[in-house]
C-alpha cells in the first residue's frame, strides 16, 4: 500500500511538471505569435503567412494531446489505490452496529471520560451538544480531584493535607457512628415491629417523597438481612461489618498516603540544601508516622547526613521526581476510592480491551452466529489488568463454578468441582482418589466448599 | 488492516473526485481554446487587431488553466501527505497492538518455560521490527523519514503540552527495569498512540452525531487530529441532512444524482426512498393524477428491488388524503383516522426521521467509513471482552422483590429510613446506584454476583449496555484476592478457611504476624489460626 501511495505522489508531480511545461510553451509560442502578428499588422500577407506557419506547427507539436495523455498516468495509479482499497475488508461487525437506545448511555459515558481527564470546557461544551446528563456532583468531585492534582504537579501539598485531614476526619466519625447504630439494631430487633411501625410512620412520610429509591435498596438489604437472620446467617451485618472493614481500609490508605505527601516535601526542601528547614518540618509532621513507616523515616532522616549529590547517587529514586508521578497517580486512586467511583474511566478501559477483541470478533461473526447475552463461542485473550472478577473453571469438567455448583478443596489441596466429585463418588461410597495424586479424600470430612 | 479502510478511503475519493473535476476543466478549456486557434486565420477579411485580440483571450485563458491546475495539484498534494501520515499512523498502531498481543498470550497462559522461550522470540521480533523499520526507511524518502521520527519521538512535538503523559512514561520505566532502553521508548510511544487513538475516535464521534463545537475544540488540542480526521466529509453531510429536516427533498436529490454510480455498487435504495417521499408528499396535497404520473415515470426501474414497498405506497391511493373530508357521512372519526397504522406512519414524521438515518449511513459508508462510529464498536468489542458473569447486577429476583415492595408499601422502609442517614449523606446522590447492590446476590443461573467498583462493566450505565453482549469465555480459572485485589498466582496461593472463604498467602501472612498468628474472616469476623488454613492448588 505505501508503494503506491508512493508511486501516486511521483505520478501527481511527473503529470503537473508535464501540463505546466507544455502549458507554458503553447502560451509562448503564443505570445511570440502575438508579437509577430501585432509586429506585422501592415503587412496582411505576411501576418496571415506567419499565422499559417505557426498554426502548422501548433497542428505537429500537438500539445493539448500530450496534455491529456499526461493526466492519464497518475489517473491510472490512483485507479490502482481505488482498486486496492476496494478489496479490503469492510469494518462492519454485525451484531455491535449502534442501536437507538445506547446512544443517550454513551453520550453520559463520554461525559464522564471527559471531565475525568480534566478537560473542563471541553466536556462543558459537550454536555451542551449533546444534551446528555451526568450525575449530581461528578463534575464537582473532578474538579476538586484536578485543583488537588494541579497543585501536586507544581509540588505544592497544602490542598492534598486538607483534603486528607477532611477524609480522615468523616471516616473516623463515621466508624464511630456505625457502632451506635450497631447498639440500636440490637436494642430494636428486641422490640416489636408494631411498635416500630407507630413511631416510624410519622417520621419517613416526609424523607418517603424524597428518598424512595435509596428506601427500596434499604429494604432489600433489610429483607435479606431478615430471611438470613431467620436462617441465623446474619449477612446484614456482614454488609455493616464489611463497610467497617472498608472504612478501615480507606483510613489506613489515606494514612500512608500522607506520609508519602510528606516525604515529598521532605525532599523537596532536602534538594534545595536547606536541612534546618528539613528538620523542623521532619520533627512537626513525622511523629503520627512512627509506628507504621519506621523504616522509610530513618532513611528519609540518613539523607539528611548525605550531601546532595552523594544522596541522588545513593537513593537516585528519591532524588528524581519520581516521587512525585507516584503521588500523582496515587491520589487519583485514593480519591477514587473514598468517593467510590472507578478509578479508570470505564471508556477508555473498554475501548483498550476493545481493540485486539475487535479483530477476533469479526473473524467469528462470519463463521458463527453470535447470540446476545450468553457467552462467546472462542475466547478473546485478554491482558490482566481487565480483569476483576475471580472466576474458577473447574479441570477435570472444564465448567465455570456456580453457587450451585461450588468448588470444592480437597485433602491434598487440589479443588474441583462439586459435580465432578458426585461424579467420582460411586455408589454411595464417601471415599474417592483425587484426579491429580495418589491422596484420599472423605467426601464428608475432608471437603471444604470455597466460595471465591 | 481494520483500520487503513476507513483511514484512506475518504482521502482517495476527495482526490478521485477532484481528479475528475481538474480534468473535464482542462478538457474543456483546452479543446475550446486550441478550436479556436486552429480556426483563427481563416479569414483573411478579419482585421489583424481582431485576431490579436482574440489571441490575447485566449493567452489568457491558457494562463488562467494553468493557475488553476496549479492551485488544485497543490492541494492535492496535502491529501496525499495526508493519505501517507496516515498509513504511517495506521502502521506503527499496527505494531502496537501485535506487541500487546503478544504480550497478552504470555499472561494467559503463565508458565515460567514458556515465558523464557518467548523472551527470545520477543527479542528476535524485536530486531526483526527493528530490522524492517531501518530498511523501510531506507526505501522511503527523507519526508518520510521526518514523519516517522515525529511518531517514534513524539516527546519532542508535544513535550510542552503533556507533562503528565511523560511523568507516567518516566514511572514506568522505572517500575520496569528490566526492559532494555529500545522498549522503554517504545512503551513512551504507546501511551502517545495510544491517547491520540482514542481522542481521534472521539472527535470522528462528535462530528457523526453532529457536534461540531466539540469536535473543533478538539481537533485544536491534540497536534495530528485534523489530519486525521475528516471533518469536511461530515460537514457535507449536514447540508443534506439540514435539508431533510426541513422536509426539502430538492438538495437530497441532487446529491443522489452526483452520486449514482457509487450508491449503486452499495446496492442503496436512497434514491427510491427519496422518491417514495416525493410522492407521500404529492399526496399529501391531494393531487392524485400527478401523484400517479410521478409513479409512472420514477417507480418502474425500482420494482425488481422493492417492489413490496411501492405496493404499499400506492395503496396511498386507496385512502383518503389527510386535507380531504370523508366521504362516509356521520362518520365522528377524523378521516386520517380511518387510515391503518402503517399508512398514518407513512405520512407522519417517523419516515422523514429514517430518510435522515438513512442518509447519514450511506454518506458515510461511500467513503469508506463503518456504519456505526468506531468508538462505539470498539467499546461493545470492550464489553464483550471484560464481561463475566459476575459482573450482572440486574436480574429478575430483584425486580420480583421491587414489585413485592411497592405492593406492600414503605412500612418496612420506614424502619430504615432513619438508620441509614449516614448513607444519604454520602457524597453522590446519583452514585447511589453503584451502592445498590453491596450484598452478594444471585442471578438467574445461580451465578455469585460480586460487583467491584473498579471493574467497567459494573459500572451502571455500562451494566445496561452490556447487558445485550455476550461475555467473554473463560478457560483458565482466575482468583483474586478481595483483601488486595491481585490475582493468586502459584507463588500466592489461595488459603482456605474452614468456613470456605478464601484469601491470598501474601495477606494472610501480614494480618498473622500483626495479630500473634490470629487471622479475621473479614466477611464474616470470625478468628482463627494461621494453622488451621488450607493452601488450596489451583491447576
Amino acid at each position: 500500500m505505501e508503494i503506491l501511495i508512493e508511486e501516486l505522489k511521483t505520478t501527481h508531480q511527473k503529470t503537473l511538471q508535464e501540463t505546466d511545461t507544455q502549458l507554458r510553451f503553447t502560451l509562448e509560442s503564443l505570445e511570440s505569435a502575438v508579437e509577430f502578428v501585432s509586429a506585422m499588422s501592415e503587412d496582411e500577407e505576411m501576418m496571415f503567412q506567419i499565422l499559417n506557419e505557426w498554426k502548422d506547427s501548433l497542428h505537429e507539436e500537438k500539445r493539448d494531446i500530450t496534455i491529456k495523455k499526461s493526466q492519464k498516468d497518475y489517473h491510472r495509479v490512483l485507479s490502482k489505490v481505488g482498486k486496492h482499497l476496494v478489496s479490503l475488508p469492510s469494518n462492519e461487525i454485525p451484531f455491535l452496529t449502534s442501536k437507538k437506545l445506547e446512544r443517550e448511555l454513551i453520550d453520559q459515558l463520554i461525559a464522564e471520560h471527559l471531565y475525568r481527564i480534566g478537560d473542563f470546557e471541553l466536556a462543558d461544551q459537550f454536555v451542551q451538544d449533546s444534551g446528555s446528563k451526568i450525575p449530581e456532583g461528578f463534575r464537582d468531585l473532578m474538579v476538586q480531584m484536578h485543583q488537588i492534582l494541579n497543585q501536586l504537579d507544581q509540588r505544592d501539598i497544602s490542598s492534598a493535607l486538607n483534603w486528607v485531614h477532611q477524609t480522615l476526619q468523616l471516616r473516623e466519625k463515621d466508624s464511630v457512628k456505625e457502632k451506635e447504630v450497631k447498639k440500636k439494631l440490637i436494642q430494636e430487633t428486641s422490640k416489636n415491629e408494631t411498635e416500630i411501625k407507630m413511631e416510624k410512620e410519622i417520621e419517613i412520610k416526609k424523607e418517603e417523597q424524597k428518598e424512595k429509591e435509596i428506601e427500596i435498596e434499604i429494604e432489600i438489604e433489610k429483607d435479606e438481612e431478615q430471611d438470613e437472620k431467620e436462617k441465623g446467617k446474619g449477612k446484614g451485618k456482614e454488609n455493616s461489618q464489611k463497610n467497617n472493614t472498608q472504612q478501615k481500609q480507606i483510613i489506613k490508605r489515606t494514612h500512608s498516603f500522607e506520609f508519602k505527601l510528606h516525604k515529598a516535601f521532605y525532599l523537596n526542601i532536602l534538594l534545595k540544601n536547606e536541612i534546618k528547614e528539613a528538620i523542623k518540618y521532619s520533627q512537626k509532621w513525622f511523629k503520627k508516622f512512627a509506628l507504621t513507616h519506621m523504616k522509610e523515616i530513618k532513611q528519609l532522616a540518613g539523607c539528611l547526613v548525605y550531601s546532595n549529590d552523594f544522596a541522588k547517587r545513593r537513593f537516585p529514586e528519591l532524588f528524581d521526581g519520581s516521587v512525585w508521578l507516584q503521588l500523582h497517580s496515587e491520589f487519583i486512586e485514593i480519591y477514587c476510592l473514598v468517593a467510590e467511583i472507578p478509578s479508570h474511566s470505564p471508556l477508555e478501559l473498554l475501548c483498550q480491551a476493545g481493540e485486539s477483541a475487535v479483530s477476533v470478533l469479526k473473524k467469528v461473526s462470519g463463521l458463527i452466529p453470535i447470540k446476545t447475552g450468553d457467552e462467546l463461542p472462542m475466547e478473546i485473550p485478554v491482558a490482566n489488568n481487565f480483569k476483576f472478577h475471580s472466576s474458577f473453571i473447574c479441570p477435570v469438567s472444564k465448567e465455570r463454578s456456580t453457587q450451585k455448583n461450588p468448588p470444592v478443596l480437597l485433602k491434598c489441596g487440589h479443588v474441583i468441582s462439586k459435580s465432578s466429585m458426585k461424579t467420582l463418588l460411586e455408589n454411595g461410597k464417601t471415599k474417592f482418589k483425587c484426579p491429580y495424586c495418589p491422596v484420599i479424600t472423605n467426601s464428608q470430612i475432608d471437603c471444604i466448599e470455597i466460595k471465591f | 488492516m481494520n483500520l487503513q479502510k476507513s483511514l484512506i478511503q475518504p482521502c482517495f475519493e476527495q482526490l478521485s473526485r477532484r481528479l475528475h473535476k481538474q480534468y473535464s476543466l482542462l478538457n474543456k478549456t483546452l479543446t475550446a481554446s486550441f478550436k479556436i486557434l486552429y480556426s483563427l486565420p481563416k479569414n483573411q477579411n478579419v482585421g489583424s487587431d481582431k485576431i490579436v485580440e482574440q489571441m490575447k483571450k485566449e493567452i489568457e485563458r491558457l494562463s488562467k488553466l494553468q493557475k488553476d491546475l496549479n492551485n488544485y495539484s497543490k492541494d492535492d498534494q496535502l491529501i496525499i501527505k495526508k493519505m501517507q501520515l496516515r498509513l504511517q499512523y495506521h502502521l506503527s498502531l499496527l505494531q502496537v497492538t501485535q506487541k500487546n498481543k503478544t504480550k497478552n498470550e504470555e499472561e494467559n497462559e503463565n508458565q515460567e518455560e514458556n515465558k523464557q522461550e518467548k523472551d527470545k522470540d520477543k527479542e528476535i521480533k524485536k530486531e526483526n521490527e527493528i530490522k524492517e523499520e531501518k530498511n523501510m526507511d531506507k526505501e522511503k524518502d527523507k519526508h518520510i523519514e521526518i514523519e516517522k521520527e515525529k511518531y517514534m519521538n513524539i516527546e519532542e512535538n508535544i513535550d510542552k503540552e503533556k507533562k503528565k503523559e511523560n511523568g507516567n512514561e518516566k514511572e514506568k520505566e522505572k517500575e520496569k527495569e528490566q526492559e532494555n532502553e529500545k522498549d522503554t521508548k517504545f512503551f513512551q510511544d504507546q501511551i502517545k498512540l495510544r491517547k491520540l487513538e482514542l481522542n481521534r475516535k472521539l472527535t470522528e464521534y462528535m462530528f457523526r452525531k453532529g457536534y461540531n463545537k466539540t469536535g473543533t475544540m478538539l481537533t485544536e488540542r491534540h497536534q495530528f487530529l485534523k489530519q486525521l480526521v475528516d471533518q469536511s466529509l461530515f460537514l457535507q453531510g449536514k447540508k443534506v441532512s439540514v435539508s431533510l429536516s426541513k422536509h426539502n427533498l430538492s438538495i437530497p436529490l441532487k446529491w443522489c444524482l452526483i452520486n449514482r454510480s457509487k450508491l449503486k455498487k452499495i446496492d442503496s435504495r436512497f434514491e427510491f426512498q427519496l422518491k417514495k417521499q416525493q410522492f407521500i408528499e404529492i399526496m399529501r396535497k391531494g393531487n392524485r393524477k400527478e401523484a400517479i404520473n410521478y409513479a409512472r415515470k420514477n417507480f418502474p426501474p425500482w420494482v425488481g428491488k422493492c417492489f413490496s414497498e411501492i405496493k404499499s405506497v400506492m395503496g396511498l391511493l386507496a385512502f383518503p388524503t389527510p386535507n380531504e373530508q370523508s366521504s362516509i357521512p356521520n362518520e365522528e372519526k377524523e378521516p386520517f383516522e380511518i387510515l391503518p397504522e402503517r399508512y398514518q406512519l407513512l405520512y407522519g414524521e417517523h419516515s422523514w426521521r429514517k430518510l435522515n438515518e438513512l442518509f447519514t449511513r450511506e454518506h458515510v459508508v461511500l467513503f469508506g467509513l463503518s456504519e456505526s462510529p468506531s468508538i462505539e464498536v470498539e467499546f461493545k468489542a470492550g464489553i464483550c471482552a471484560v464481561k463475566t458473569a459476575s459482573c450482572h447486577s440486574l436480574h429478575k429476583k430483584n425486580q420480583n422483590n421491587q414489585q413485592k415492595i411497592t405492593e406492600h408499601g414503605t412500612e418496612k422502609g420506614k424502619k430504615m429510613g432513619k438508620k441509614k442517614k449516614n448513607k444519604k449523606d454520602s457524597v453522590l446522590k446519583g452514585f447511589d446506584l453503584f451502592k445498590e447492590k453491596k450484598n452478594i446476590n444471585t442471578n438467574d443461573n445461580n451465578d455469585v454476583v460480586d460487583r467491584n467498583t473498579n471493574c467497567p462493566t459494573c459500572h451502571p450505565i455500562v451494566n445496561k449496555i452490556a447487558k445485550n453482549y455476550p461475555r467473554n469465555l473463560i478457560t483458565h480459572s482466575l482468583i483474586i484476592c478481595p483483601l488486595s485485589g491481585q490475582i493468586m498466582t502459584p507463588d500466592n496461593p489461595p488459603m482456605i478457611f474452614p468456613n470456605g472463604n478464601a484469601y491470598s498467602l501474601d495477606e494472610m501472612k501480614k494480618m498473622a504476624e500483626q495479630n500473634n498468628g490470629i487471622v479475621t474472616d473479614i466477611k464474616t469476623n470470625q478468628k482463627f489460626k494461621f494453622t488451621q488454613l488450607r493452601k488450596a492448588f489451583i491447576v
